[in-house]
């Protein structure tokens, strides 16, 4: 081979190596950034003063920094979208995987992934004209809004993601597990549901963590339809405030300690985020070695 | 015995069989009905709008506005003693009341159209000079009660001169004398406008309705009298100092018309269109895929076709994932902090292209990599065979075989930056103008949709705006669809 040639060969494969750097780069840079910008809060604020506390007043005097109350609506969101989105969720993936036919199977999978991508404005947008006058009409709530109408917007957005994970992992289950299972004599159902669900159960609770990460990071949708109150919600109509939505309504006037404080808000949904995608990793992996 | 239990015991457990699978089937079709729902229903909302229009007066087909004798039955009164109110064939109105028509006629700025049409015209308004002729002395008394009027106004000595300039302006409004109204049929940038003249009011003072709805003034005078209600004319009202009652009116339109696809926003996308804002569209999805697709192309090549299992190709996967899973408000405050501020590049369309292009590339290196993935060995080993390079092997041959699905993936990545909003709320910014430069504040369909949302600017502008983005989506999707039905026949001929 001409030195050339190789040299250029050489360069090429730098390049691409740099161009797959860029991502794990950006990582290093966005956690560098976040956190720089976030922690110089905790020399004014006490670190436990800022998780636990329930008081949120940047442009009071004296200002008061906590965000328990964004804390406990990101949670409370987050569990009764999944509380609403996996039994659904995972439904309609041992239907795409175990019962329905080829054909039907595809058309529904083109359907959820245009659920996937509907824009998150639009399932706002819908959520607040379409959800919250039904949530009005049958609650005590005035507005429509609040916990439990961004949870049904948000269960709706994860759906995809859970239904995809659990059919790829009820796919992924050994042949010879079924066919033993029928030969014992077990119906389809009690093969699925004794057989084929426990052999893919890892594979499942990898799904409802990314979504359950997809549902506290969500900003858009949930910025419209959960009412944006600052005070600790006292039950599921009520409106709240979740991290995300903190940071996207405070941006537009915050400054000084404020606008610190914002960053700080982003370290703890970053962390959370951080934690649940290393859980989903942690279990997406074990359920491949499982299958080995 | 046994033999009856054992059969027992098989049917309920087909019956619980099929009653799970009931469940499951009832689970799937629920879904895709509530997908159904979301898109038709943001068509529909978006294409179509129907709402309660309420006036103080009387909509009816007339084209005439008396001078004096006014009369019940709506404008016999003779040729000469009346107006015709002409508008350019641009302005979107059918017919204006007297009191629209004053205030065009005596207000101290220039007038605007949007108030009423949602056009982003000013008004150009014509009169008769006012010492030139009787009628135009009594019109002048009409439209400004004895005083001046409005010091917009500019005055034309004949109708065919009002009528000619009314033709050549835009948002050109003016009257001309009834006996000018063939004239003015005539010509053809010309619009003749309906007049609303008459109010309703209650015969008798006490006891009547605050509001009342159109179709009951349709059903007749009698049915109106027996509601002790009549129509008035609206000096009368004025001169007896009447209480005009409301009158509701249902008003439908089509609000995806080709006009809100082709005018520029404008009052915040109070009025006029989204052209500006489709245009900044496609130039951030341009930019972006045009930056983010060589580096998420190079990544994936390098990952599928040169990396080995060493630790720092570990790193990069994790790096991948990760970066997936990032929140998009947290690359929108990284866009902010490091972008916007930092490399002070500002609040404008390259920070907003640079902090998309991180979010879209864990989307674009993934699908790539499939598609690389899914090129057989046999081809790489035939072009080796062959004597080609490394390189050569990659660009001449397994790249261009997995073509359609990095087109897939671009597409996909397309319909991702279409739907981002939260990356773009503080790298972007809000102005609703073309974009400029790479320093220009702009917005964006999606970001459009949420500020006409949440500054409650305007409904039915956030319905049509999300119609024509789920429209997008739908037509993003259909294409990647129908190139993976067609990369699927390829692998399997």
């Amino acid at each position: 081979m001409k030195k050339s040639v190789r040299i250029f060969e050489k360069t090429t494969e730098l390049t691409l190596l740099l161009c797959a750097l860029v991502s794990i780069l950006s990582v290093i840079f966005i956690s560098v950034f976040i956190f720089k910008e976030g922690l110089p809060l905790f020399q004014k604020v006490g670190f436990f003063d800022f998780l636990f506390g329930g008081d949120w007043s940047p442009t009071g005097n004296p200002p008061s920094y906590g965000i328990a109350n964004f804390i406990i609506g990101s949670i409370a969101v987050t569990f009764l979208s999944l509380l609403f989105a996996m039994p659904i969720g995972i439904g309609v993936g041992i239907f795409l995987a175990e019962i329905s036919g080829k054909r039907l199977a595809s058309f529904c999978r083109a359907v959820v992934q245009l659920f996937a991508g509907i824009p998150s404005v639009i399932y706002g947008l819908f959520g607040y004209i379409a959800i919250a006058p039904i949530i009005r009409r049958f609650s005590s709530s005035t507005t429509g809004l609040g916990i439990f109408t961004a949870a049904i917007i948000l269960a709706l957005m994860i759906l995809p993601t859970i239904i995809n994970i659990t059919e790829v992992s009820l796919l992924s289950v050994k042949r010879n597990l079924r066919e033993a299972s029928v030969a014992l004599g077990a119906t389809d159902w009690y093969t699925i549901s004794r057989v084929v669900l426990p052999a893919a159960k890892t594979g499942i609770a990898a799904g409802a963590v990314l979504g359950m990460g997809r549902a506290v990071g969500e900003t858009m949708a949930v910025l419209m339809v959960a009412g944006n109150s600052v005070s600790r919600p006292g039950g599921i109509l009520d409106l709240t405030r979740t991290l995300t939505m903190n940071i996207a309504t405070d941006m537009k006037y915050a400054s000084g300690d404020h606008y610190t404080s914002l960053f700080t808000t982003g370290i703890v949904l970053f962390v959370f985020i951080l934690v649940l995608n290393l859980a989903s990793n942690f279990l997406i992996n074990r359920s491949i070695r499982g299958e080995k | 015995m046994k033999l009856n239990l054992k059969y027992d015991r098989n049917l309920g457990l087909k019956l619980k069989d099929k009653i799970a699978k009931g469940i499951l089937i009832a689970f799937t079709a629920v879904s895709i009905l509530v997908l159904f729902w979301i898109i038709g229903y943001i068509l529909y909302k978006g294409s179509y709008s129907k709402k309660n229009v309420s006036s103080n007066f009387f909509i009816e087909k007339n084209t005439i506005l008396p001078l004096d004798n006014l009369s019940e039955g709506g404008g016999e009164s003779a040729p000469g003693e009346a107006l015709v109110f002409i508008v350019n064939k641009h302005v979107k109105v059918d017919g204006l009341d007297v009191a629209q028509l004053k205030e065009f006629f005596t207000s101290a700025r220039n007038p605007k159209w949007g108030f009423i049409t949602e056009q982003n015209l000013n008004a150009s308004v014509y009169a008769l000079f006012p010492q030139d002729n009787q009628l135009a002395v009594k019109a002048s008394s009409l439209l400004c009660g004895g005083e001046a009027y409005g010091a917009s106004v500019n005055f034309e000595k004949s109708d065919d001169a009002v009528i000619n300039s009314v033709a050549k302006d835009n948002g050109g409004i003016g009257f001309v004398s009834a006996s000018s109204l063939a004239a003015a049929e005539k010509n053809r940038k010309v619009k003749i406008l309906e007049v609303y003249y008459r109010q309703l009011v209650a015969t008798s003072k006490d006891k009547s309705p605050s509001s009342i709805a159109h179709s009951e003034i349709l059903r007749g005078l009698d049915n109106l009298s027996a509601q002790g209600l009549r129509l008035a004319d609206y000096r009368e009202v004025e001169s007896s100092n009447l209480a005009p009652i409301e009158i509701q009116r249902p008003v439908s339109k089509f609000l995806l018309t080709p006009a809100f696809l082709f005018t520029p926003p404008a009052r915040s996308g109070q009025w006029g269109g989204i052209s500006h804002i489709i245009v900044n569209t496609l130039l951030l999805v341009f930019f972006t895929i045009l930056i983010s697709c060589p580096i998420g192309m190079g990544a994936a090549i390098y990952l599928t076709q040169y990396a080995k299992e060493r630790w720092y190709v570990k790193l990069i996967r994790l790096g991948v994932e990760t970066l997936a899973g990032v929140p998009s408000i947290i690359l929108g405050l990284f866009g902010h902090v490091f972008f916007v501020k930092t490399l002070g590049l500002g609040i404008g369309f390259a920070s907003a292209i640079l902090s998309i292009t991180i979010m879209i590339l864990p989307t674009i290196i993934r699908t790539m990599e499939e598609a690389l993935k899914s090129v057989p060995e046999s081809y790489k080993e035939g072009s080796y065979a062959l004597g080609s390079t490394k390189l050569a092997t990659i660009f001449k041959v397994v790249v261009p075989a997995a073509s359609t699905g990095i087109i897939t993936g671009v597409i996909l990545a397309i319909g991702r930056v279409v739907s981002e909003t939260a990356v773009l709320l503080y790298t972007l910014g809000s102005s609703y103008q073309l974009v400029s430069g790479p320093s220009s504040s702009a917005r964006v369909l999606s970001q459009h949709i949420y500020l006409l949302f949440s500054e409650a600017i305007s409904f039915e502008k956030a319905f049509a705006s999300a119609a024509v983005l789920i429209i997008m989506i739908l037509a993003i999707n259909l294409i990647a669809n129908s190139l993976i039905r067609r990369m699927n026949k390829m692998q399997i001929d």
